[in-house]
């Protein structure tokens, strides 16, 4: 017997929107602001994700889980609301921390708490398909930066080579953002037979 | 000497563990939660970012604890 997920209508009405989330987070704003003001869709995306709003059993709703300390969520959840507006779905954020029975239905992996978490639903809240935490280029790049710094700087400590390795980061975080739209984009074309 | 810092994320359960063991110790410590202040969350990134993240009075610093990170 399937089992009965917690994210109910009522449930999913209690999550914060965009709006709200943002109004009521205790650190990294700012940023959330830059990377939201920072991310706009192209005519060709606002097109699809319109059409994936429209399709039979096509989007209805977002559920987001994440954290504002996380710099994934940080980058991830702007690209999720600009995506909810282009499609004119109903996004629904929720705190990882204090949702756990939430985060339980979709860890990474099956064991993973890995956030953001953008879960896709038609109307009535059956799962599409779902996007967890950064693009796969991220990973790439991320480990060829972590790579490449260590060579550079044998002799740093542990301190002086993340602090390197996060200033060679930023530089990446408006194409991984871009990315991440990419790669939500494709997974729910190739769900709901779309282009 | 200055006492130790350690900077934590409530949730996290490394810092968690460390808190524990620590206290146990009668280790001397501050903690400063960067979740619940931009300001300590500002401060914690002048070093890494990473939890936890200890500050020694030394001025050397360790990101984790027990192999574990947040």
């Amino acid at each position: 017997m399937e089992k009965k997920s917690v994210v109910t209508p009522g449930r999913f009405a209690k999550g914060f929107t965009y709006a709200d989330y943002i109004a009521q987070i205790k650190v990294n704003k700012d940023q959330f602001d830059r990377f939201y003001a920072g991310c706009t869709l192209a005519a060709d995306e606002t097109r699809f994700f319109k059409k994936a709003a429209q399709a039979k059993g096509g989007i209805a709703r977002m559920l987001v889980l994440g954290e504002d300390w996380c710099p994934d969520v940080v980058r991830g959840l702007p690209a999720m609301a600009r995506i909810a507006e282009a499609a004119g779905v109903e996004l629904r954020m929720f705190p990882r921390d204090s949702n756990l029975d939430i985060m339980n239905e979709f860890l990474n992996q099956g064991k993973f708490m890995s956030i953001p978490v953008c879960v896709f639903f038609t109307k009535d809240l059956k799962e599409i398909c779902r996007w967890i935490e950064r693009p796969e280029s991220a990973n790439k790049e991320r480990a060829q930066i972590e790579a490449a710094t260590r060579k550079e700087m044998p002799a740093a400590s542990e301190q002086d080579l993340r602090l390197a390795m996060r200033e060679r980061l930023a530089g990446k975080q408006p194409a991984w953002q871009k990315e991440s739209i990419r790669e939500m984009r494709q997974v729910l074309a190739e769900k709901l037979g779309i282009k | 000497m200055a006492k130790r810092i350690v900077y934590t994320i409530s949730t996290c359960p490394a810092c968690r563990r460390l808190k524990e063991d620590w206290t146990m110790q009668g280790i001397d410590f501050e903690e400063r939660q960067v979740d619940k202040s931009q300001a300590w969350m500002d401060e914690a990134r002048r070093y890494g970012d990473m939890v936890p993240l200890i500050r020694y009075g030394n001025g050397r610093v360790r990101i984790g604890y027990k192999q574990m990170i947040g």
